[in-house]
């Protein structure tokens, strides 16, 4: 077993005046479930491929334990790869495609039954190890491809959106399976998603990138109670994080944040630092979480300085919770998570309370979290 | 197949050597240019990928067969040979009558299909039809064609468009499994077509407009990356 390390890697195609990855710097720990996040071209997947050897760096280090493995190729880093096509070999059955690569390296007979077996009763497909790939549902295809790189018993995995070719509800079981799997293994696994889903349900830790930058790597709580900027913020969450710009003006010794239909008070911790760092009289960003928006009484007689009224566009009632896709707060529609049982309709007039010791609040022109910088 | 990687070059022993355990001892590895080989397979193995032994494999499957066959032989040298390759598979031949042909038009095929589709490694002469097409237009009627067409060329530059566009296309211009497929809600994805709309003039929910866009999409590939 081993860590990853990356030291100030670059990705920079001939030809291309920007880089795809831009000093990327990650310690990743032995035995920690990495997950890579971001949206489409953000360099996650290119970084994944460094690390397997299937894309050169162009500048940097990459370091497999102790060992700096850039030139070392791709067979030889003691790395398993799970892609997304999870394309299994058609004409080998179950047990061949598993025991291919083993095959391949001249393991001893024995050897390779042994792991194929155990890998096989690890993902619960002692059943289906004569079987050929047509004859397979789509999960059981993912095990499969997941048992030809569990048989290898690398110092590290690699998955590159391992689950995306799966309807919604296989996706939400492998995605336990995995996580599953990953502790019981042990091993090191890098994971890359753009599903935020994904990342916050399997990662120990979540690298958050944008434009071939790390915007933040923390664990799932600290990136969704702190982000560090807007992006992380924004992407964080489902449904994501309301943002409104207004002004803060600071009334009888009390900070105020005022946009299109909030006028509500800042608390005393969070106003002092927006004093200290001169922000009184600046126009700045609030983040307010959709379920930080309270409908209940008691909330709103509890929070008189928080509470802003808003007609209800849309309403949409999941049982358990509702969303409410509210009109009149700042700029764009404003969405609150609200419970399930409330009795609220589309076009009524809605009193909420913000719970203002979790909003964040944002540099208009930098982005940046004011309160975590 | 055609190897990428940028220094190093399998030996044709080491090559033939993975291969033959991947498909079986009747093969034919035949070198053709630096890092471009044939692979000539017998047609037992479409009928070795059917379910049971015995099945007989039907001629419309054959395609499918075949796709199947070739996106494990990426997968194969890309997870345990450790190289990156593109590779393009054609439906069988009699070798003596038509090898030449064949040969042209998988390299043929793996050249538009790295010219077109820039993330695709796996590349069928049956999908390639429209790009064959377009290849084949001269230098001075496609850029006319742009400039006529599109105001707004960099708006094929920004990746999320691109890839909303090339998801939308994929699904058969559905909104909702194009959503679905880009894990974003259905109003996003209005709202980035909507853009689309006002910034080019062209609404890809409309049939005529789709297949503009579908064509200055693939000619933006070529004319950009030259």
């Amino acid at each position: 077993m081993a860590g990853v390390r990356l030291e100030h890697v670059y990705k920079k195609y001939p030809g291309s005046d920007k880089a795809s990855v831009t000093d990327f710097n990650l310690d990743i720990a032995d035995k920690e479930f990495l997950v890579l996040v971001g949206p489409s071209g953000c360099g996650k997947s290119t970084t994944l491929r460094m690390i397997a050897g299937l894309e050169e760096i162009s500048e940097g280090k990459l370091y497999i334990g102790d060992r700096v493995v850039n030139d070392v190729a791709p067979k030889d880093r003691d790395i398993a790869m799970v892609f997304q096509s999870y394309a299994l070999y058609p004409h080998m059955n179950v047990y061949q495609n598993m025991a291919f690569g083993l095959k391949l390296r001249k393991f001893r007979k024995d050897e390779i039954d042994r792991r194929v077996r155990e890998a096989a009763r690890t993902l619960e497909i002692e059943h289906l190890l004569d079987r050929k790939p047509k004859a397979l549902s789509g999960g059981q295809r993912q095990r499969v491809a997941l048992g030809r790189a569990i048989v290898r018993e690398p110092q590290v995995f690699l998955m590159d959106e391992p689950l995306s070719n799966l309807d919604a509800k296989l996706r939400t079981q492998m995605r336990a399976n995995i996580s599953k799997l990953m502790k019981r293994l042990e091993t090191t696994c890098i994971y890359v998603t753009h599903d935020q889903t994904e990342a916050m349900t399997m990662g120990d830790r979540i690298v958050v990138m944008k434009d071939g930058f790390i915007q933040q790597a923390a664990t799932p709580d600290e990136l969704y109670n702190h982000p560090v900027n807007l992006f992380v913020a924004g992407f964080i969450g489902a449904p994501a994080m309301n943002f409104i710009t207004g002004q803060l003006t600071e009334e009888g010794g009390a900070v105020r944040f005022k946009a299109t239909g909030i006028n509500v008070a800042i608390p005393a911790g969070k106003a002092q630092l927006l004093r200290d760092k001169g922000y009184i009289g600046r126009e700045i960003i609030v983040g307010i979480r959709p379920e930080d928006l309270h409908e209940e009484p008691v909330f709103i007689e509890a929070s008189p300085n928080s509470v802003i009224s808003a007609s209800i566009e849309v309403s949409e009632n999941l049982g358990h919770e509702m969303f409410l896709y509210l009109n009149g707060l700042g700029k764009d529609n404003v969405i609150a998570r609200v419970d399930g049982r409330s009795q609220l309709q589309e076009g009524q007039n809605v009193k909420l309370a913000i719970d203002m010791n979790k909003i964040h609040i944002f540099d208009k022109d930098t982005e940046l979290n004011i309160l975590e910088a | 197949m055609s190897e990428q990687a940028e220094n190093r070059e399998p030996s044709y022993v080491e090559l033939e050597k993975v291969l033959r355990s991947y498909l079986s001892d009747e093969m034919l590895l035949i070198p053709l240019r630096e890092r471009e080989w044939l692979i000539l397979g017998t047609d037992r193995l479409l009928a070795e990928v059917e379910t049971n032994e015995g099945d007989m494999i039907e001629r419309g499957e054959t395609k499918e067969a075949l796709v199947s066959l070739a996106t494990g032989l990426h997968q194969m040298i890309t997870e345990e040979w450790g190289g990156d390759c593109h590779v393009a598979v054609g439906e069988p031949i009699i070798p003596t009558e038509s090898l030449v042909y064949a040969v042209a038009t998988l390299r043929e095929t793996i050249n538009l299909g790295r010219k077109f589709h820039m993330g695709m490694q796996v590349h069928m002469p049956w999908l390639v039809h429209l790009e064959r097409l377009l290849s084949g237009i001269p230098e001075p009627v496609r850029s006319r064609f742009m400039d006529e067409m599109s105001g707004r060329q960099d708006l094929f530059t920004d990746p999320e468009t691109v890839s909303t566009l090339d998801a939308f296309f994929a699904m058969d211009c559905n909104v909702s499994e194009t959503a679905k497929r880009l894990f974003i809600h259905r109003n996003t994805l209005l709202y980035r077509l909507d853009k689309l709309k006002q910034e080019a003039g062209l609404d890809v929910r409309s049939f005529n407009d789709a297949i503009l866009v579908r064509l200055l999409m693939l000619l933006y590939k070529v004319t950009k990356r030259k």
